[in-house]
């Protein structure tokens, strides 16, 4: 994957999958480090599993034997000296945190983090996102429940004029922090 | 230019409010798009994108987008599903960013199965 922001959304599909109803995504980003965590409330990663994550061979799914999306972002950000570390509760759910350089030679950019986000959002009104971007430049907040409550507790938001918005809103905001 | 601010969308939903009331998922055309790995790293969300484009665009009321993951069919990602009300479920299959314009196009909004794409219909 070119960019950080595809990986994010893969990271975000394995919380979905795991039938999270409220995901928390935090980026801080400065100078030297950037550190990336997800929360959700899944039904987490069972002992054995959680041990050999990294492990391309290991996956949960059915339709086929390799899991490669938490390998592929693991091998990315060891090779630019950055770690990924994930706990998980079976039950409880999952927490997932990377600690990586920002500008390290082998890092793939940031890429389009509001199109990411703009796709999660739009695509799943029934889970609750919250999304919180720290840079040097400035920081980002939204939650899905703001808009659901802006829209009057509506739950199926999936209409022409609201995604325009939320399209905007994600890229007029996001767009000044610079990451 | 003014940022947006959340505020605005209560304006939306107010001008909006009569016709979502009488809207409702059930009666919607549906479009699935697969998102595993294998489809994010075959450009899946550039192909979402193409097609909220298109419904933000052409203001398609009666269409509704949502996402799925893998279902063991990696060598043909990206892989999106079509089901007008009353029709087939349709999967079609690589689908770019250009394809998907032409299958909102020619199939959701007037009904004719883009055949040279389809890898199955059910």
């Amino acid at each position: 994957m070119k960019e950080l922001s595809l990986h994010l959304l893969d990271l975000i599909e394995n919380s979905i999958e795991a039938g999270a109803k409220n995901i928390f995504i935090e980026i801080n980003k400065n100078k030297e480090k950037t550190v990336l965590r997800i929360v959700d409330d899944g039904k987490g990663i069972p002992e054995d599993v959680l041990r050999d994550i990294t492990n391309p061979f290991t996956t949960t799914r059915r339709t086929r034997k390799v899991g490669l999306g938490i390998s592929l972002f693991n091998e990315v950000i060891t090779n630019c000296g950055g770690k990924l570390n994930i706990k998980s509760k079976v039950g409880e759910g999952t927490e997932l945190i990377s600690e990586f350089p920002s500008n390290h030679i082998d890092l793939p950019p940031w890429g389009n983090l509001a199109d990411t986000i703009y796709a999660l959002i739009v695509t799943h009104p029934e889970i609750n996102f919250n999304f919180k971007i720290k840079t040097e430049k400035g920081s980002f907040e939204i939650s899905t429940e703001d808009i659901k409550s802006k829209l009057g507790g509506d739950n199926s938001f999936f209409d022409p004029e609201v995604i325009r918005f939320i399209k905007s809103y994600l890229n007029q905001n996001l767009g000044g922090i610079g990451i | 230019m003014k940022k947006l601010t959340l505020e605005e969308l209560k304006k939306i939903k107010e001008k909006a409010q009569s016709d979502l009331q009488a809207r409702s998922p059930e009666g919607k055309d549906k479009i699935v798009v697969h998102m595993g790995t294998c489809g994010i790293a075959a450009g899946a969300r550039e192909t979402l994108l193409a097609i909220l484009d298109e419904i933000e665009k052409r203001n398609l009321q009666n269409v509704v987008v949502t996402q799925a993951g893998c279902i063991g069919l990696c060598e043909y990602e990206p892989l999106i599903s079509v089901q007008k009300v009353g029709g087939p479920k349709v999967l079609y299959k690589h689908v770019t960013p250009e394809k998907a314009r032409k299958i909102i196009a020619q199939h959701v909004i007037n009904g004719q199965i883009v055949t040279e794409d389809v890898l199955s219909t059910e």
